[in-house]
């Protein structure tokens, strides 16, 4: 069976609500910031080319779509994840300690081949703000607990660290697929739209 | 549970089944507020996908009391004691696994178990309702490797496209001949009204007209049981539109007119709703109903849950989750059977590189059955496992009765290394009083016998239509990077990460746009 060499690597952002988990796939990819609070209405997924060590690479960032309001995100979200970014508040204590059940979740339900490997980056974001509640301290403690997590602090707003940490990302999500050397499990999956959707091949036309 | 939640709203759906999660989209997609609940903690409710766990628990718990899932039942095969070998044994070597009651638990989430499995044709309902919506960039899909059909008691491939009835061993020339001829004939049916021969069939049945054809007896069966895929009393213009569709699906994807969905039908529901939440609508998954009232002034629906209270305009529920909808008496509606096996079904021919996603109809009589087998191919099992479904029209309340003459006919001859079997009953119900809210609460249908979702878009259509008049049903959604948020100029997206030189350039260009314009 061929191996695949994947340029397409999905990462997808966890977190309670209003951390800015939106907020930071639109400054990493946009290089814009709004402050008005929108529950994440027409967020779905961003793409954007990547060169990690040398090789460009699609990243496909998948947002939650507020699905994570009531706990009520499917199993279809999680499924290939390559990397998942887990982001919580620096202002908001609970939303750190919540860092926890994220992780679990994305454990049982993406249930990847070899979760003490997984990667994940942690994003502790909103370091613009004044009130800050969770040390950085605190926050690398828990990383390191969990595996050595990487640890950024980040400003949506502000656009700090955010190139740098969605660098990291991406590095990671293709240094874990490189050493797993990831089989290709599912050959020729087909892709529905509107450019593959016309008849192909002349001799497999209607008899 | 203070969960500050808005209280207001367009529509609330219960149920994230198919049917439900279609409307859900659809209204939120034209700007309505939608609210959309579910008493499980998985989406899709009988039009989902489960684990192996979530399969058992489902079979033998009292079922819930929104459940229309009954009659479960289940066996493990390894604990019969029964150790003999055979040449299942050469597939297990392969991948060095021995398939128990722990080992497959221990998967439980590789698996995809659909309650109600589907196949879709690739230029059917659904698949034209994706594209055209924009649905199909969270789906990926499987081409059907075979479409089968009994011969002699084997099952064999029945050749699709030109080239396979070209090669197949299977037929004679004249044979070849003949049911190129038909298919041709079939193609064209309906584009000339008028046409004499069609027109004396009309009002009888579909085999009298293949009789007529001339063709042989095998060919008569493959068009029968594979290709128009109807019985002795099917109509001759259901037959003929039957065959119509599966000609049409011809040539898109793989060698078969049919596609599977990756990681089984339960993607589907989970689409729908993923759309519907892009657009703004709000997912309580473990939420149940406690009741559901109409407010006599402002005829709105007041749906309390937990305690909160909701008012909509409209609610679509599917049968059951509403409290007052439990007093309708449940009737059989599809007999399923399950099976896990560590072999395919079928020979070598059937499952080359280990097997793949096979389909195959079974006829008993006027009884009817579809067979479906999926390898880990469909992303639905692990490597080594192939999962079997077969569903059958309800006639008794014993799924297992219902479906032996079926399995009989799928297994004697050919007896594949079972680890788990089980069976189970998907009922249907009238449809409940409304209370007097009859414009405003819609009850979706239980799924029907049928192999791809025209049915169930027929219904989301038709409940979406009674919704909102003159609205256009799912368009197209736009891709992220398509969107113009609000207040900003749509260049200036573009524009923002084009260097100094590269902006006046791309200004030039707009005005000199412009101007062209105003010329025309």
């Amino acid at each position: 069976m061929a191996t695949r060499k994947k340029s397409l690597l999905k990462v997808i952002i966890l977190g309670d609500s209003s951390v800015g988990k939106t907020s930071l796939m639109n400054q990493y990819v946009n290089k814009r910031f709004s402050n008005q609070y929108k529950a994440t209405i027409g967020a779905d997924f961003c793409t954007k080319e990547v060169v990690v060590n040398d090789r460009v690479v699609t990243m496909q960032i998948w947002d939650t779509a507020g699905q994570e309001r009531f706990q009520s995100l499917g199993v279809a979200f999680y499924r290939g994840a390559d990397c998942c970014v887990l982001v919580y508040d620096v202002t908001a204590p609970n939303s750190f300690k919540n860092l926890d059940s994220w992780r679990d979740e994305f454990l049982i339900q993406a249930s990847p081949r070899d979760p003490e490997h997984f990667p994940f980056v942690v994003l502790g974001n909103k370091v613009d703000l004044d009130n800050r509640q969770v040390s950085t301290r605190r926050a690398q403690q828990w990383c390191q607990s969990k595996n050595d997590i990487p640890y950024y602090e980040t400003s949506a707003k502000e656009g700090i660290n955010v190139e740098m940490a969605f660098q990291t990302i991406a590095k990671n999500a293709l240094e874990q697929e490189a050493e797993a050397e990831v089989i290709n499990d599912f050959p020729d999956q087909i892709i529905l739209n509107s450019q593959n959707n016309r008849p192909g091949n002349p001799d497999n036309c209607q008899c | 549970m203070a969960d500050d939640l808005p209280e207001q709203f367009d529509l609330i759906v219960i149920g994230t089944g198919f049917t439900e999660s279609c409307i859900a989209a659809a209204a939120s997609r034209v700007g309505k507020t939608v609210l959309h609940l579910d008493s499980n903690d998985y989406y899709g409710n009988v039009w989902g996908s489960v684990g192996v766990e979530d399969l058992v628990r489902l079979l033998s718990s009292d079922a819930a009391p929104h459940s229309t899932l009954r009659n479960g039942s289940y066996t493990w095969h390894d604990e019969s004691g029964d150790t003999s070998t055979s040449e299942g044994d050469e597939m297990k070597e392969e991948t060095g696994q021995q398939w128990t009651r722990e080992t497959v638990l221990a998967m439980s989430r590789r698996f995809c178990i659909d309650l109600c499995p589907r196949i879709l044709y690739s230029a059917g309902e659904l698949v034209q309702l994706l594209i055209q919506s924009n649905i199909c960039r969270y789906t990926e899909f499987r081409a059907v490797d075979n479409v089968c059909m009994q011969q002699n008691g084997n099952i064999v491939s029945i050749p699709c496209s030109r080239s396979d009835i070209f090669n197949t061993k299977s037929l004679t020339i004249v044979e070849k001949r003949l049911l190129m001829k038909f298919m041709n004939a079939c193609n064209d049916y309906g584009e000339d009204k008028c046409n004499e021969d069609t027109l004396a069939f009309r009002g009888r049945t579909f085999s009298e007209y293949l009789q007529e054809q001339r063709v042989t007896e095998k060919i008569a069966s493959c068009v029968m049981q594979a290709i128009a895929m109807c019985g002795p009393n099917t109509s001759f213009e259901e037959g003929m539109l039957r065959t119509q569709r599966f000609l049409r699906s011809l040539g898109r994807y793989g060698n078969t007119p049919f596609l599977y969905p990756m990681y089984g039908c339960g993607e589907f529901p989970q689409s729908f709703c993923r759309q519907c939440a892009v657009y703004g609508g709000i997912y309580c998954l473990q939420r149940s109903v406690d009741d559901c009232a109409v407010d006599a002034n402002s005829n709105e629906v007041l749906i309390s849950s937990a305690v909160t209270t909701f008012r909509a305009k409209h609610v679509v529920s599917a049968p059951r989750y509403l409290p007052a909808s439990r007093d309708c008496v449940m009737r059989p509606h599809l007999s399923r059977g399950l099976f896990l096996s560590s072999t395919p079904l079928g020979n070598e021919v059937l499952n080359k590189g280990g097997g793949g996603v096979n389909i195959l109809r079974l006829m008993e009589g006027v009884r009817e059955a579809i067979f479906i087998q999926l390898s880990h191919f469909s992303g639905a099992c692990p490597k080594g496992l192939y999962l079997f479904h077969v569903t059958t029209p309800a006639v008794s309340d014993d799924p297992a009765e219902d479906l032996r003459p079926f399995a009989m006919q799928l297994f004697q001859n050919s007896a594949p290394e079972f680890v788990f079997s089980s069976f189970f009953t998907l009922t249907t119900q009238s449809q409940p009083n409304k209370g007097g809210a009859d414009d405003a609460i819609f009850y979706t249908d239980a799924p029907s016998f049928e192999m791809d979702f025209y049915d169930a878009i027929a219904n989301a259509r038709d409940i979406f239509g009674k919704l909102y008049t003159d609205v256009e049903f799912l368009p197209r959604a736009p891709d992220v990077e398509e969107i113009v948020v609000d207040g900003e100029d749509p260049s200036a997206l573009n524009e923002h990460s084009l260097p100094e030189d590269l902006r006046a350039q791309l200004q030039d260009m707009q005005q000199a746009t412009e101007q062209m314009d105003i010329q025309d």
